[in-house]
């Protein structure tokens, strides 16, 4: 067994002070060979990360392991004094955290880091130096000697990803435990982070993976044990434990895991005028229908002071309408201006050029009265329920105010209205008296919802709702959504970055990048055939669980463009594989196709993508 | 500070708290009315002797009490309100409101013209203009804790207003007055009402600090730092009592109002660590200013 790296044999952890003791983690077993990615799955206290601490011999303060064993690289970690577990993390173990802003030191350079954690191991300076070079070009930074140069927070989320692992890499350890290493990055960034992480380990790395997202798993480990409440539930070969799960834990989590299903029936189209800017409405747009027209929209934000002014593009120049009745989505990496698009279709924020209409109604120098009837048609579902509930407003009392503030206050109406409600986002009523953190987060974000529907609002807009909860709770809240688009005729526009997660729910999808519209389109058409280079990286770096051992593409260069100077021409020029000099120079208008429009001068128009996208 | 200094500052602000309250039934003598002993040092029928007017120092320092308490809470409940007011102004923004925004900007200001004001000499102006007597010193007292409080509730406004419950209020269509009243501000008044009880241990040392100055309460009402300062003068010549038992009564009372103060706070908004190092230092400075009045003293 010389190939093995890192065994775990019934580890147990306890946490807690004095008598209130509970175990973390119960007899955790996993083992990671040389060259071999070992994932390491479950939800938000399944113990993963409790597992993955104890191998590092890091854990906090008042949790400690109280039985098992952990070799690391041949040594008994357990029972090693906390010296000789040091001079072991580096050389033979190192670790990849979720957020590498907060592990990074902000005050110095990330060259000097690496340095620093190389002299630390008894590495010569002008060695420690090379090897810090060396270590950055290998995790793929482009001019590693200036990106040396660089402190933690001029990088960008993958950039800092990637020094991560470069700080992790600087002693050539023989394992490395990754964290949840790509969950704060965008799908596109996250594709080249496996992409490295899977070159490492078929160099001879073992890497231990913590992830929550069954598709990332599927593509990337060789094998994959599954934690809940602090046990290991199943453990094996990827392809079995993911393609044939035997433990129903493991068969509810890749239920819930969204993946690229099957077609959905096609709903109304997104109408989008062909020119930007263009004043009159397009004649083919039923007035009537058009529940939101956006006309040459722009939201920048200014900071700063004389001469050193700073203008954040947040969108530019968007165009579109949005019919009655219709779900739409609105996608794109982070900072393309999905949130700022929604807010000000919320009217929680006023656009800086151009005009937002609510059935012909501009919603900038609205009166008040005209603006508390636009509260009540459209409400808002926020991300994180924690903060939008009020800690101290029982359920009811949230419910309450919400009916109240829209005029309902007859007590026998405000009850009923209380049982629908209820019946509506699948909240049991028994649940009505208790107060926010006594909820879980699934049920919280009910809450939230209700509350938004509790004036029955026509319009429903929800950012990102249920990207801060758990995989198998997620689904549970996408099927609230689909049925309110579904049954109760709401015209509903979400958030998302997640692709696969909105398919079921969207009939239309609205893809932004750098706050333009790149293509607007028919669900159903955009996961066919993607026609817009853009909306194809998209769509091929969503990790799928049905893809065992194959990674998703990158099909974007690089990271997402800077809002502040955004490029001329094509906004995704410097990104796009098919970029040609007339994309540097022109920016594409956006064009009228019969399930579609795009901007664009050169559409994918073969459907290569196809099969692998829509494959289940 | 330890849990056990806590407890224990607890247990002797408690205890001083009831000595406040019994005060007239428990003094031998009248803290008004000279005795016949004139500068005797402590005895059985003087435990800490008598001033050169022939006060009795233990009455005195007793009756004193009252005084610096009364005044002290007055002060912080009167700073407290100004406080919280001003702090709403300077905090929120009432839905981006130009006329709010304006105001917000001018109060900051203002806060800013408090604080570089130094408090003494304002007491002194303020004696000098309405003449000496608990409502001057209330003022001046108050005046310093204004802009903390107000300070404190701005910035946790500001904080509360990039959250979600505001958006979320806003995207409801409660109005600005609601949310303000019914969620922004009980959610984010905690620091502020838990700062208040630290702020009174703060308070009575400012107070006798003024009437140490020649700025306190009118003389024959008892006060701590009228009295030690009144006895400082014979402290050379070795009548150190006048003003030692005070000024050793006055140094406990602060710290330990600064303790209790800290744990009603910790309780109240829930202990973190980072909190925890914050108070630490503050304690650190009402023990300099305690050292400071002591070497007045």
């Amino acid at each position: 067994m010389s190939s093995m790296r890192l065994q775990v044999r019934d580890l147990v952890v306890e946490a807690g002070r004095g008598g209130e003791r509970t175990q973390a983690v119960r007899g955790a077993c996993l083992s990671v060979a040389e060259g071999q990615v070992v994932g390491l799955v479950g939800e938000s206290g399944s113990g993963k990360t409790m597992t993955s601490l104890a191998c590092l011999g890091l854990l906090p303060p008042g949790v400690e392991v109280v039985g098992g064993e952990i070799t690391v690289d041949g040594h008994a970690m357990l029972t090693l004094p906390e010296r000789d577990r040091r001079a072991l993390r580096g050389p033979s173990i190192a670790m990849v955290f979720q957020d590498p802003l907060s592990s990074f030191h902000p005050g110095l350079s990330v060259g000097t880091q690496i340095v620093h954690s190389l002299r630390d191991h008894g590495v010569g300076r002008a060695e420690a130096k090379a090897r810090c070079i060396e270590v950055l070009g290998e995790v793929g930074l482009p001019k590693p000697e200036a990106q040396a140069r660089r402190f933690p927070h001029q990088l960008s989320g993958g950039m800092r990803q990637r020094a991560m692992i470069a700080l992790a890499l600087a002693n050539r350890p023989r394992i490395l435990i990754a964290d949840e290493p790509t969950t704060a990055l965008d799908p596109t960034v996250q594709a080249g982070i496996l992409r490295l992480l899977r070159r490492l380990a078929d160099d001879g790395l073992g890497v231990l993976f913590i992830s929550h997202n069954l598709g990332v798993v599927a593509g990337l480990c060789d094998e994959v044990t599954v934690m809940r409440n602090g046990e290991v539930v199943e453990s094996g070969p990827t392809a079995r434990i993911i393609g044939d799960p035997q433990h129903p834990y493991t068969q509810t989590l890749l239920a819930a895991a969204p993946s690229l299903p099957d077609p959905v029936e096609v709903g109304d189209p997104i109408v989008v005028r062909e020119e930007p800017g263009a004043a009159a409405p397009d004649s083919r747009v039923d007035r009537d229908a058009a529940v939101y027209t956006l006309a040459d929209v722009s939201r920048h934000f200014v900071s700063g002071s004389r001469g050193r002014k700073t203008t954040v593009h947040a969108l530019d120049g968007v165009s579109l309408s949005i019919t009655k009745g219709s779900s739409t989505g609105i996608v794109g990496e982070s900072g393309s201006g999905k949130s700022t698009l929604a807010r000000l279709l919320g009217a929680l924020d006023a656009p800086s050029s151009g005009q937002v209409l609510f059935h012909g109604q501009d919603l900038t120098g609205m009166s008040k009265q005209d603006m508390r009837a636009f509260r009540r048609k459209v409400q808002f579902v926020f991300q994180d329920p924690t903060s939008s509930l009020d800690p101290r407003y029982t359920v009811e009392d949230t419910l309450r105010e919400a009916l109240h503030t829209h005029g309902v206050t007859d007590p026998a109406q405000v009850a009923r209205r209380f049982t629908e409600l209820s019946e509506q986002v699948r909240l049991p009523k028994s649940l009505f008296g208790r107060y926010p953190r006594e909820l879980s987060g699934g049920q919280r974000q009910r809450v939230a919802i209700a509350r938004a529907l509790a004036p029955r609002p026509e319009v429903l807009i929800a950012d990102e709702p249920v990207s801060s909860l758990d995989v198998s709770i997620q689904a549970q809240v996408m099927d609230v959504f689909r049925d309110l688009s579904e049954n109760d005729g709401l015209t509903l526009v979400m958030v998302s970055h997640d692709l696969a997660l909105i398919r079921d729910v969207c009939d239309s999808l609205v893809t932004l990048y750098n706050g333009t519209v790149m293509e607007s389109s028919q669900a159903a058409a955009y996961y066919e055939q993607p026609m817009h280079p853009y909306s194809s990286a998209l769509l091929h770096s969503m990790p799928n669980p049905r893809h065992i051992g194959r990674l998703p593409e990158v099909l974007a260069l690089g990271e997402p463009a800077d809002p502040t100077s955004p490029p001329p021409g094509c906004r995704f020029h410097p990104r796009c594989p098919r970029a040609q000099d007339l994309c540097r120079e022109q920016r594409p208008a956006l064009t009228a196709m019969p399930d579609r429009v795009l901007a664009c001068h050169f559409p994918l128009t073969v459907p290569a993508v196809t099969a692998e996208v829509g494959e289940r | 500070m330890n849990k056990v200094g806590r407890r224990l500052a607890m247990l002797v602000g408690g205890l001083s708290l009831l000595l406040a309250v019994a005060g007239p039934w428990i003094t031998p003598y009248d803290p008004e009315r000279p005795t016949a002993d004139v500068l005797m040092s402590p005895s059985a029928s003087h435990p800490m002797g008598t001033d050169a007017s022939g006060l009795d120092v233990f009455s005195v320092t007793v009756a004193a009490y009252r005084t610096d308490l009364l005044i002290a809470l007055a002060a912080v409940v009167l700073s407290l309100v100004v406080g919280i007011v001003l702090g709403v102004l300077a905090g929120y923004s009432f839905g981006g409101s130009r006329a709010f925004g304006i105001l917000g900007k001018a109060v900051d200001r203002l806060l800013d013209l408090v604080q570089s004001i130094p408090v003494v000499i304002l007491g002194l102006a303020l004696v000098a203009t309405f003449g000496r007597g608990m409502p001057s010193v209330i003022a001046a007292v108050a005046f310093v804790n204004v802009p903390v409080f107000a300070r404190l509730l701005r910035s946790s406004l500001k904080s509360a207003e990039r959250g979600g419950l505001v958006q979320a209020c806003r995207s409801v269509g409660l109005s600005e007055r609601a949310t303000l009243l019914r969620h922004v501000l009980p959610n984010s008044l905690d620091s502020t009402l838990a700062n208040a009880s630290v702020a009174l241990g703060g308070a009575i040392l400012l107070t006798a600090a003024l009437s140490f100055l020649g700025a306190g309460v009118r003389p024959p009402t008892p006060e701590w730092g009228a009295l030690i300062s009144g006895g400082a003068n014979y402290v050379p010549t070795g009548q150190w009592w006048i003003s030692v038992f005070p000024g050793l009564v006055l140094s406990l009372t602060v710290v330990c109002f600064a303790l209790a103060g800290e744990s009603v706070r910790d309780r109240l908004s829930g202990a973190s660590g980072r909190k925890r190092s914050a108070d630490a230092g503050q304690t650190d400075a009402a023990q300099t200013d305690t050292d400071t009045v002591m070497r007045l003293a």
